[in-house]
């Protein structure tokens, strides 16, 4: 309970500045714009802003960006109800029952309950993340290379195996990007190690500028092959705020969706799409009326938005107190974290507990940005929805371009961000998965320096090293669980054919 | 056809990878070597792709495209070439950054991405001039980030 009241008191004097407040408004409302907009994604966004972030002192960055996150995140139902497109592929539940209320004539409703049950579930999210991730960082400092090598081949092999698409190309993904971080220096000894003589290379390949390749121009180079005509938005959102009393009916069902969003969302590579499509199931279950979902029903709203809102914080369990990316998202936040020298994990806990509560603080503040930007500027963001690819997409491009080169002021880095982008672009089309090989990219130097450091403490032994992993509890859950995922795949094809 | 070329590319690629391990030094201790890392990704990864070639190859043998299947494939040869343009306008603005400082060559990598997306050129000169200056102004006024050209031509 200490530790809860340190958590929401020694970061205020951090966050209590007219120009803190003034960002978190401004960084929501960015998030909301970019999640409203069909085709731009929070991971894209996130990534092209993290680059300018480098002049903000570290706090002001990092909210900054979780801002984004959490508007972000919200923002997909707006044009899900409004238009039937999701803004984010974690709204894809919302359009199944936003857009037939707005075309009874509800766009209001619609609005209301997405704004109020995102707000909701991303507040829950903030209170559990600031009540679990104390104690887990507590736990994670008694963890030995042996622990942070294991969480890191757990973490690839979750993503890959949840992730769409292929198992084997998730592992692909995942083990390129593993190679990939290879490049630099050795941890150990210090050789270069595929860096061709350049000296930009030495310290490995600057990962934002990866991400920005990845997600920022692969996916602009990816939309461009699709014709995409947005439709207008017609409905006038009128009386937002006469649903106060609906809201109280659907309470319960948007606690549980909380609690299904936190926990999905603190499984790596789950995610919000994940969690809104098990809570729609796990509504349609539960509910009374459950022929009346997907023809407009206010409970199909709140689940989805709820828990993919909710997400947001359970994501960040992992991130802050392990150190291990939940999502491509936090994997771009670690990242922000790095820009300032800072590495998210149990000894950020212990060094910088004030910019952890400052984290905390910010992140319920944003929520409340959010609730009340998305209910007021609902009409507003109607019509921006509408805005063409032509205006956007172009200034995008060039974001991306500075971006990259604000970095370390380099045109090297320029190049990698567009040789990246063709990789992400081949990527795609081939349909191997992004997110693992980011995530691989980050959680690499983590997973290679603590192997070889397990494996220089048994003088090379491999049978010493499993006994050791097995004799820890720890270590041996984590071990068992990752050799679970990744016989899963063979596991459902025995079933599937049985079946 | 897709797994055959994943495939394939991956098993060159990560053959001339594994050859440049060769050229990390030795410390004596095969499990301290900085080449053993890279070498067990580069094995699982080689395995990984064999079994992707081996199931495209199976599948290409078992399947015949139907007629709809072609057209598709057709339609997305010919989706390419917006991408294509895209790229190559993103790498000349990129390298003549190197000689021309930010404002002339954003200004016209604007304009052209502007009609590529189906703008007209008037509204695109407006677009470009607008968002030229502001990126200026917060780039190099606010944020200060310098733009030195290498090869300076104005």
């Amino acid at each position: 309970m200490e530790t809860f009241t340190r958590l929401y008191s020694e970061g205020l004097p951090l966050i209590l500045h007219i120009d803190m407040i003034l960002l978190m408004f401004f960084s929501v409302f960015l998030g909301i714009t970019i999640g409203a907009l069909p085709g731009l994604t929070v991971t894209m966004g996130i990534s092209i802003l993290l680059p300018f972030t480098y002049k903000l002192s570290p706090v002001a960055g990092i909210i900054g960006l979780l801002g984004v996150y959490v508007g972000g995140n919200y923002g997909g139902s707006i044009s899900a109800c409004l238009i039937n497109i999701p803004g984010t592929p974690s709204a894809i539940m919302t359009t199944l029952d936003g857009y037939p209320m707005v075309k009874k004539g509800f766009a209001g409703k619609a609005i209301f309950l997405a704004t109020t049950s995102s707000f909701l579930g991303g507040i829950f999210s903030v209170i559990v993340l600031s009540l679990i991730s104390p104690v887990i960082a507590r736990i994670a400092l008694s963890f030995t290379s042996a622990e942070y090598f294991l969480i890191g081949i757990f973490g690839l092999s979750t993503i890959a195996y949840i992730i769409e698409g292929s198992f084997i190309k998730g592992i692909i993904s995942a083990l390129l990007g593993l190679l990939i971080a290879t490049i630099g220096s050795d941890p150990m000894v210090g050789h270069p190690r595929f860096t061709f003589n350049r000296a930009e290379l030495f310290t490995g390949v600057e990962f934002i500028t990866a991400m920005i390749g990845l997600f920022g121009v692969a996916e602009i180079l990816l939309q461009l092959e699709k014709e995409e005509h947005l439709k207008r938005v017609k409905q006038h959102i009128k009386n937002i705020y006469s649903n106060f009393k609906e809201l109280k009916n659907l309470i319960w069902i948007i606690l549980r969706s909380s609690v299904t969003g936190v926990i999905i969302g603190a499984i790596p590579g789950a995610g919000g799409t994940i969690a809104s499509i098990v809570s729609y199931g796990q509504q349609k279950r539960f509910s009374r009326h459950p022929e009346r979902l997907g023809k407009g029903d206010p409970e199909g709203i709140v689940a989805a938005e709820s828990a993919n809102n909710a997400c947001t914080g359970g994501a960040m369990i992992t991130m802050l107190s392990l150190g291990i990316p939940g999502d491509a998202v936090t994997a771009i936040l670690i990242g922000a974290f790095m820009i300032h020298g800072l590495r998210p994990g149990p000894v950020l806990f212990k060094q910088n507990f004030e910019l952890v509560s400052a984290i905390f603080i910010g992140m319920f503040v944003c929520n409340i940005f959010m609730c009340f930007i998305g209910l007021v500027g609902a009409p507003l963001f109607a019509r921006l929805i509408s805005l063409s690819k032509k205006y956007l997409n172009p200034a995008i491009l060039v974001f991306t371009i500075i971006g990259s080169y604000a970095i370390r002021n380099n045109f090297f880095d320029v190049g990698t961000m567009l040789m990246f982008a063709v990789i992400g672009y081949l990527m795609a089309k081939v349909k191997i998965p992004r997110t693992p090989l980011v995530l691989a990219l980050i959680l690499g130097p983590i997973i290679e320096s603590n192997l070889r450091r397990s494996l220089i403490l048994v003088d090379g032994d491999i049978l010493l090293f499993l006994q050791r992993i097995i004799t820890r509890p720890i270590s041996a859950c984590i071990f068992f669980l990752t050799i679970f995922i990744l016989l899963l795949p063979l596991l459902g094809k025995r079933f599937n054919r049985k079946a | 056809m897709d797994n055959i070329y994943i495939g394939s590319i991956l098993i060159v690629v990560l053959t001339l990878t594994y050859f440049l391990t060769f050229s990390f030094p030795s410390v004596g201790k095969i499990f301290a070597d900085p080449a053993l890392y890279p070498r067990i990704i580069i094995f699982i990864l080689m395995l990984l792709s064999g079994i992707t070639l081996f199931n495209g190859l199976k599948e290409m043998k078992n399947k015949k495209y139907t007629g709809e299947e072609i057209i598709e494939k057709g339609k997305q040869k010919t989706n390419l070439k917006k991408p294509i343009e895209v790229l190559f306008f993103l790498i000349i603005y990129f390298s003549s950054l190197n000689y021309f400082n930010l404002i002339i060559p954003t200004f016209i990598f604007l304009i052209i991405i502007f009609m590529i997306y189906g703008g007209k050129f008037r509204s695109g000169l407006i677009y470009a001039i607008f968002l030229t200056l502001s990126l200026y102004v917060l780039f190099v006024i606010i944020f200060k980030i310098p733009f030195f050209p290498k090869y300076k031509i104005f």
